[in-house]
């Protein structure tokens, strides 16, 4: 087992503080997708590049698997610097997608060329899998044309100051807009695993831009213009832009979080039952280690708690590097990699400890791949409708304690409220107290559901013992969170165990737990409602990708690629 | 207009928040709407057209009488209270093999079929009867997620607004051959590849239900959201 005391254990990864501090593995779905690529032999074809000299106009990928084709097709066009934003409700960008099930015909690219470029204002059909836009970095976008223009290879410390050409604002899937329903969608093409074609698409995107700069570069000074090489090339990502968005993903869809967690732990079980670690495989380890620290050390944000951590991590890092380095040269045979892990728990901060885990499960692709294959669940949610009332006081006080413990009349603790908002349909955060609006309040403060149920049913002795059903016919108020609390009571991280209502919630780190495990890096935070993250930093691009480099790529440093 | 069912049980879902409908109810009534639609059933049309009969007038509790298994709902939808009908008889069926009980007074019973889809799996058979609009008998049975639809033999007595459900957990329940209509896993991926295509006034009615949820962006937020500050880099 990995811990003495499971119970214990589990509740303490689902708060924020330790979700807000984990980092992306080989389970994670951008590292997923690009072994499934190589291992099929999927071929990523650039069959329609019609861009003018200034990068305008459209590109079409194919990507051939062995039993379908996938196009994503790529609009590219002028739009002015103030209409450039990141902001969701924007209505304008320089690139829009598509990811499309088969080739594109003629009639098809009318359609999508009328819609894509709109994103939400557009309609899609079940044929089209994923919807995304991206801008142009403002910061690295015209450096490098000129550099490339100018026959010179940009820095690449500029490079990684910022770490991508384009950022995507949104990539859109799973019904959305028209698109394919996953239930579909898991049924007719490959992408039977979450986000998997949202991370095709991203890569994908990655290639076009680089063919974008290459392409102005060209056109620009055709005698002396170069083309990336490939170590700064590699070195660069997709951004992304993240706001509230993806937060309320992890409580609407809890079975499935349950799931991406458990497959992670589940791998770290079935490592730690190894006996006596192989000198060899530790050494790789402490590698791996230094890797991460020169990542932490490359990696720029401007916000202060960011640096911070990132700081403190350093710090415990290097002791963690050190601790086992005087391991390595011991005598003694290090028993279990749970000695490594137990270590790291108990003496640093939750990222660190987070590397150590993501590292050692870094050296054991047998056991970490095939649990990666695996992180699709049904997201049915049911009530036992036999349970008595009382059984489900027990699952409150065992699972819900963090909850019923909680003082939602100190208004701190109710301070915040969920909403959609009026002018993008997106999720947003509004203060209770001071502004319009908690009357629609979303349903996500579970906590706080589970509290009011609670008070309600354990002074009224006499329905203790009716079953649930018989509850529900009187009180059919308390269907959504009996059925929730029914539900995850085998799901050990399907729930988070934090009031996402209080003041001091920091949003962020639902959407780095999120991020994580789809592979985003180098995190930037922008406040403390929105972050950016690159995408495939480090991965290698189509006409490089092979088995020998498919899995190197994670915490890619400067001097990754030489 | 065609929409994916993700559209449709998000937008039915609003709608339902809207107009009352607690946390968890709401997803049920959503998924009811969105499944007849998905199966040309016409759930989004159904609901628009009774939308005035329960807006704001949410009453999903249910009155035990004294006539064993039915309920009168009196004239209210089935789809406040169809949730809680269904999982009393499931709950019944941990004790006994069959449960037949007469729902009366119910105005919109093809909204009990979505509940009994989704209970398929949990229970061997399941079969419902009512009168449609033109007074003819429609049964329903449903076994493995398979639905069979056809006229109902005159095997049963019901009246009109009353629905004859039945529900056997025997694996050899005498099932009638009926089958004008089958749904099925392989149908329901067929609606899906061709999108869902709910009536234009219809939706606009929903649409406008679902508004109703939203909440302009203060300030703050704008500030601290997605973008907000630096988005121009």
């Amino acid at each position: 087992m990995l811990h003495k005391s499971p119970s214990k254990t589990y509740s303490t990864h689902m708060t924020l503080d330790r979700m807000g501090s984990r980092y992306p593995s080989r389970l994670s779905f951008s590292r997923s997708i690009l072994r499934t690529m190589v291992k099929e032999n999927w071929t990523i074809n650039r069959v329609k590049f019609n861009l003018d000299k200034k990068g305008y106009g459209i590109a079409i990928y194919e990507v051939a698997t062995p039993n379908q084709v996938y196009s994503l097709v790529c609009f590219s066009q002028y739009i002015a610097d103030e209409d450039r934003s990141d902001r969701v409700i924007a209505e304008k960008w320089d690139t829009t997608y598509s990811l499309h099930i088969g080739t594109i015909s003629a009639k098809d690219l009318v359609r999508l060329k009328k819609n894509v470029p709109l994103q939400e204002a557009g309609r899609n059909s079940p044929n089209e899998l994923v919807i995304s836009r991206a801008n142009k970095s403002v910061r690295l976008f015209k450096k490098v044309v000129q550099c490339l223009s100018e026959g010179i290879q940009p820095d690449i410390k500029d490079i990684n100051a910022v770490g991508y050409l384009l950022r995507t604002t949104a990539v859109y899937g799973s019904g959305k807009f028209g698109l394919s329903d996953y239930a579909r969608t898991k049924f007719v093409t490959h992408f039977d695993q979450p986000f998997r074609a949202e991370m095709l698409a991203v890569y994908i995107i990655r290639e076009f831009s680089v063919d974008l700069i290459e392409h102005i570069a060209y056109h620009n000074n055709p005698l002396k213009a170069v083309k990336l090489e490939n170590h700064i090339k590699q070195h660069l990502g997709i951004g992304n832009s993240t706001g509230l968005g993806m937060a309320p993903f992890i409580i609407k869809h809890p079975k499935l979080i349950h799931k991406w967690m458990n497959q992670f732990q589940k791998t770290l079980e079935k490592i730690n039952e190894i006996k006596n670690i192989d000198p060899l495989q530790f050494n790789e380890f402490i590698n791996l280690l230094h890797k991460a620290q020169t990542y932490l050390n490359e990696v720029l944000t401007s916000d202060k708690y960011q640096k911070n951590k990132n700081y403190s991590t350093l710090v415990d890092l290097k002791k963690m590097i050190k601790f086992c380095n005087n391991l390595s040269q011991s005598k003694n045979q290090i028993q279990s990699w749970y000695e490594i892990i137990d270590y790291a728990e108990k003496n640093f901060n939750f990222d660190t400890q987070e590397i150590v885990r993501v590292q050692i499960v870094e050296l054991f692709p047998s056991i970490a791949d095939p649990l990666a294959e695996d992180m699709s669940d049904s997201e049915e949610m049911y009530i036992d409708t036999s349970q008595t009332v009382l059984s489900i006081i027990d699952l409150i006080r065992n699972k819900y304690a963090w909850a019923i413990n909680t003082d939602f009349n100190n208004e701190n603790n109710l301070f915040l409220f969920w909403y959609i908002s009026e002018e993008k349909l997106e999720p947003r955060l509004g203060e209770r107290y001071n502004e319009k609006g908690a009357e629609l309040e979303e349903p996500l403060g579970i906590g706080k559901m589970v509290y009011d149920l609670y008070n309600f049913i354990i002074n009224r002795s006499e329905m203790h013992k009716f079953t649930i059903a018989e509850f529900l016919l009187r009180f059919p108020q308390y269907r959504g969170v009996i059925r929730r609390i029914q539900t995850l009571s085998n799901c050990v991280y399907g729930e988070l165990n934090d009031n996402i209502l209080a003041r001091n919630t920091l949003s962020i780190n639902m959407l780095r737990f999120k991020l994580s495990f789809f592979g985003a890096s180098r995190y930037d935070p922008k406040s403390d409602r929105w972050l950016r993250v690159s995408f495939f930093a480090g991965a290698p691009f189509y006409n490089k990708l092979s088995s020998k480099n498919v899995e190197n790529w994670g915490f890619a440093t400067m001097n990754s690629y030489q | 207009m065609s929409y994916s069912f993700y559209e449709v049980y998000t937008i039915a879902l609003r709608a339902c928040g809207s107009m009352g409908f607690p946390y968890g109810a709401d997803e049920d009534a959503a998924f009811m709407i969105a499944w007849l639609e998905l199966n040309n059933l016409q759930g989004i049309r159904l609901f628009a057209r009774s939308i005035d009969d329960f807006n704001n007038k949410y009453d999903g509790k249910i009155v035990f009488n004294n006539k064993g298994n039915d309920f009168n709902l009196k004239n209210t939808s089935v789809l406040m209270k169809g949730p809680g009908i269904i999982d009393y008889y499931e709950s019944l069926l941990k004790n006994q093999n069959i449960i037949e009980a007469t729902i009366s007074n119910c105005i919109d019973p093809i909204f009990f079929l979505p509940l009994l889809y989704k209970t398929s799996p949990k229970i061997c058979f399941s079969r419902m009867i009512h009168f449609n609009s033109d007074m003819k008998m429609i049964s329903y049975q449903i076994k493995n997620k398979i639905i069979q639809i056809g006229l109902s033999s005159s095997e049963f007595t019901i009246e009109k607004n009353q629905v004859k459900i039945i529900l056997s957990n025997q694996e050899n329940f005498h099932s009638s051959k009926i089958c004008d209509q089958e749904i099925s896993p392989e149908s329901i991926q067929h609606n899906l590849e061709n999108a869902l295509k709910p009536r234009t006034v219809d939706w606009e009615k929903i649409k406008i239900l679902a508004q109703r949820t939203y909440v302009p962006e203060s300030e703050e937020s704008r500030v601290k959201g997605a973008g907000g500050g630096d988005d121009n880099d």
